[in-house]
């Protein structure tokens, strides 16, 4: 069989910073070809050189037997080369099938007017297909998230593409739409198209990938059949070394409670009577499917949302939080789960943004910044946490998601947080950050800081929890001793049904 | 080398002046007199206090199309604050002209706050409205005409000069020039370099993010439009004082050159940067086109075209410039 895409030998450069040297690789048929490296590797850039967006400074692109140079993604797209972006381009307030055929819309014969009734047939059938639940009809805006992922996997279908990129496609969504995304992965593939796939979870690459390239600093370290390599010598491949203790799990001492929650039940009913205690000394997990209502539970205790009943204390005493700011003076810090909607000042230093919440206690002079001290604190926190950057006046953007994430770690320790909330806190950065990351929170617990973790990552919440506490539709389904708990058990609690468990 | 080219895609916004003002001294031999550039320094200042304003709420992502309307009612109503105070002396004058423009313009302002953070009226339809019922209040309270009979003392502000010499009997330095320089400065003063400062670019920035990092972004917001609406007011009260009577269809149009000075300056109209120094740029390229184009007298007509081309070029450049970088 031959590749229906190749690239050859190459290489891009953005202002003397090379982000590509010289790779080169083949793309099947039917096949999916997964891309693996840390944030920084290069991945990103390739499939902007693919899909049209950025031009190669050097080598070429063969597509069909033919060398292309794509001006624009429209283009590529017209080609046969769709991109499933990470955050989604769904327009909220179109349908579905509006959205399916975005871009692409149906007219009547010899009519300017949109066929609205062939389109909504078009895409129903489509979505029949995929044996999903979705009605043509429905507004976006009502679909869950792994619903629009479905969307835009109907839209790639409609333009019959032959190469489909996805990144990250499985970053926001539990593991039972994960297996809802892989049924239509396999429905791809048996249509011959070439699949390429942007992961860090290496779990998806051995259950769905044929192929896997791995990405170093640009360069291509090398491509593996999957069947024939192991998830050590991946990683090890990665990160040009081999990483032993991945989730360095630390016996941690519960020392004084911090937290107390009793009661607590939201306005639109997102939660229902949600009890737990959290201590000094130790990581408290929140398992659970996307939507069980941990975020909201969050937000809650930080006082970023109203709820009608319940109290909580914080070192044994009731507080009553209307809005974030006292939650800060009460030393709880809040690491949201989408940094760049939530998390950063993206177009900002990383100094503003490190000092952002700790700028009022800090600037005692009239009001007067402090730009000494702002540079201080900073860098000596880039230090500390070992942030990848030339200075701390880079523009944040410009980092890598570990880095960025590092920078909101940096933010609340300098706030003075004890209590720490860490929601999704290592989605979408790489196996490399991660462990750098479990290590602070560890340095952190054993300073007698308390950490909360919502994660949807079942390794990770095992990994690092002592007690994990998994939620359903909006309640408390059980806790678990990091001893119980298994993949087995937590998946249980967070699915079943019936509420016997 | 790298670094010069690199300064001057940053800021050709200055290069665009010092251009400007070369060519109009070349083409007209009264561009650089003594007497032009202090009468060019006046004509800014109104225009530069509106801006100074407008580039706290457009760093916030907001945007106040009210100043001009505002700044005319802050106008008349020191006017007929005026006409109480036959005998004033140019102290009280000066009191009179500040406290009204610190009473219309923080009515104003609180009013455009309160719709903006409490009821959730987008910024660009609560300021149409202050627009629109600032200048029917004006008509309103000066029945349609304009305030006459001010004694001397209150044009002092607005009209006088400090330096007085053989060859300019009447002073060099404009009184209303000085005045706009400190208040200027100072509120740059509080943008750059305080905590109040920060907040509103952070705010502006992403305001999601500012709020969860415990500041209070509706107090930033109300605080930067009563700031915006007392910079408009000010320019008001100047305007009737350098007038010596206060006119109920003044400042028509002036907050369309306050935005275009800002954006000018390189504030970004989606929020998060910008800086009141560089809106001066913007302030002063547009007074220069004016001044320049008067000395070469050509129609009045003309100018507001071209001023209008020259903003749709200078963003277009700008934002070619980013997209390179």
């Amino acid at each position: 069989m031959n590749p229906c895409l190749q690239v050859k030998n190459i290489s891009k450069r953005f202002l003397g910073v090379k982000a590509l040297t010289d790779v080169s690789m083949d793309f099947y048929p039917g096949e999916m070809h997964c891309l693996l490296g840390e944030n920084g590797a290069g991945k990103s850039t390739l499939i902007k050189i693919i899909s049209g967006v950025y031009d190669a400074t050097e080598g070429k692109i063969i597509y069909n037997g033919q060398t292309v140079s794509f001006q624009n993604p429209r283009q590529a797209l017209d080609a046969g080369i769709s991109v499933i972006h990470q955050e989604l381009s769904i327009a909220n307030d179109l349908t579905v099938a509006e959205n399916i055929f975005l871009g692409a819309e149906q007219r009547q014969d010899f009519k300017m007017l949109l066929d609205r009734k062939r389109m909504n047939k078009e895409a129903q059938n489509i979505l029949d297909f995929m044996k999903v639940d979705i009605k043509a009809t429905q507004i976006a805006r009502e679909l869950t998230a792994a619903q629009q992922q479905m969307v835009e996997i109907a839209k790639v279908m409609t333009k019959k593409s032959k190469v489909v990129i996805m990144d990250e496609p499985t970053s926001s969504l539990s593991e039972h739409e994960i297996n809802a995304l892989f049924e239509q992965i396999d429905i791809l593939k048996k249509q011959n198209v070439a699949i390429i796939y942007i992961t860090h979870r290496l779990k998806e690459m051995f259950l769905m990938g044929e192929k896997v390239t791995v990405l170093r600093d640009g360069y291509k370290v090398d491509t593996f059949q999957i069947a024939d390599v192991t998830e050590k010598e991946l990683v090890a491949s990665m990160v040009g070394r081999e990483i032993k203790d991945y989730y360095n799990r630390q016996e941690h001492v519960a020392k004084e409670e911090l937290l107390r929650v009793e009661g607590l039940t939201g306005k639109k009913g997102e939660f229902k009577n949600i009890n737990f205690v959290a201590h000094a000394g130790e990581i408290v997990g929140f398992a659970g499917l996307v939507g069980a209502g941990r975020t909201e539970v969050m937000e809650a205790i930080f006082g970023a949302r109203p709820f009608t009943q319940g109290k909580i204390y914080v070192s044994g005493k009731e507080v009553s939080f209307k809005s974030p700011i006292d939650a800060i003076n009460a030393h709880i810090g809040f690491v949201t789960e989408d940094r760049r909607r939530t998390g950063l000042m993206l177009n900002a230093m990383i100094k503003n943004n490190v000092v952002l919440p700790s700028l009022t206690k800090n600037c005692k002079k009239c009001g007067f910044l402090n730009l000494k001290w702002e540079k201080d604190v900073s860098e000596d926190y880039v230090n500390k946490l070992k942030v990848r950057t030339p200075g701390i006046s880079t523009v944040i953007a410009n980092l890598s998601g570990g880095n960025q994430q590092k920078v909101i770690l940096a933010k609340w320790l300098l706030a003075d947080s004890k209590i720490l909330i860490l929601d999704e806190p290592t989605r979408g950065i790489d196996v490399n950050a991660k462990s750098e990351f479990y290590a602070l929170m560890n340095a952190f617990v054993a300073n007698g800081g308390c950490i909360i973790m919502v994660s949807s990552e079942l390794p990770e919440v095992l990994g690092n929890s002592d007690r994990i506490i998994v939620m359903r539709e909006g309640e408390i389904a059980g806790e678990l001793h990091y001893k119980d708990a298994t993949e087995q058990n937590v998946i249980e609690l967070a699915s079943l049904h019936s509420k016997s468990t | 080398m790298e670094k010069l080219k690199a300064w001057l895609k940053k800021n050709m916004v200055i290069v665009f002046l010092i251009g400007l003002c070369i060519g109009f001294g070349v083409t007209t031999d009264t561009f650089f007199t003594t007497k032009n550039v202090m009468n060019l320094t006046s004509q800014m200042a109104i225009n530069a206090l509106l801006a100074t304003g407008l580039t706290y709420v457009i760093i916030l992502g907001g945007i106040d199309i009210s100043v001009g309307s505002v700044a005319a009612l802050a106008g008349v109503f020191s006017a007929m604050v005026g006409l109480l105070f036959p005998e004033m002396s140019v102290f009280m004058s000066i009191i009179i002209l500040v406290v009204s423009a610190l009473i219309i313009g923080g009515v104003c302002g609180f009013f455009n706050g309160i719709m903006i953070t409490k009821f959730k009226v987008v910024p660009m339809i609560t300021t149409l409205a202050t627009m629109t019922i600032a200048r029917g209040a004006t008509y309103i309270i000066t029945g349609g005409t304009a305030v006459f009979g001010l004694p001397s003392q209150f044009s002092w502000l607005g009209a006088g000069r400090l330096l007085t010499t053989d060859s300019h009997p009447n002073g060099i330095i404009p009184i209303i020039t000085l005045f706009t320089v400190i208040v200027v400065a100072l509120m740059h003063v509080l943008l750059s370099q305080t905590v109040f400062g920060r907040h509103v670019y952070a705010t502006g920035s992403n305001l999601q993010v500012a709020h969860l990092s415990g500041i209070n972004t509706n107090r930033v917001i109300m605080k930067s439009h009563i700031l915006c609406s007392i910079m408009a007011a000010l320019g008001g009260v100047l305007v009737a004082s350098k007038l010596q009577n206060g006119q109920p269809g003044a400042c028509e149009g002036y907050e369309m050159y306050a935005i275009a000075s800002t954006v000018l300056g390189g504030t970004s109209l989606s929020g998060g940067s910008g800086s009141v120094g560089r809106a001066m740029f913007g302030v002063a390229i547009i007074a220069v086109i004016n001044n320049g184009m008067n000395l070469l007298s050509i129609s009045s007509y003309w100018q507001k075209v071209v001023i209008g081309s020259i903003i749709l070029l200078a963003v277009i450049f700008d934002m070619a410039q980013k997209k390179k970088a």
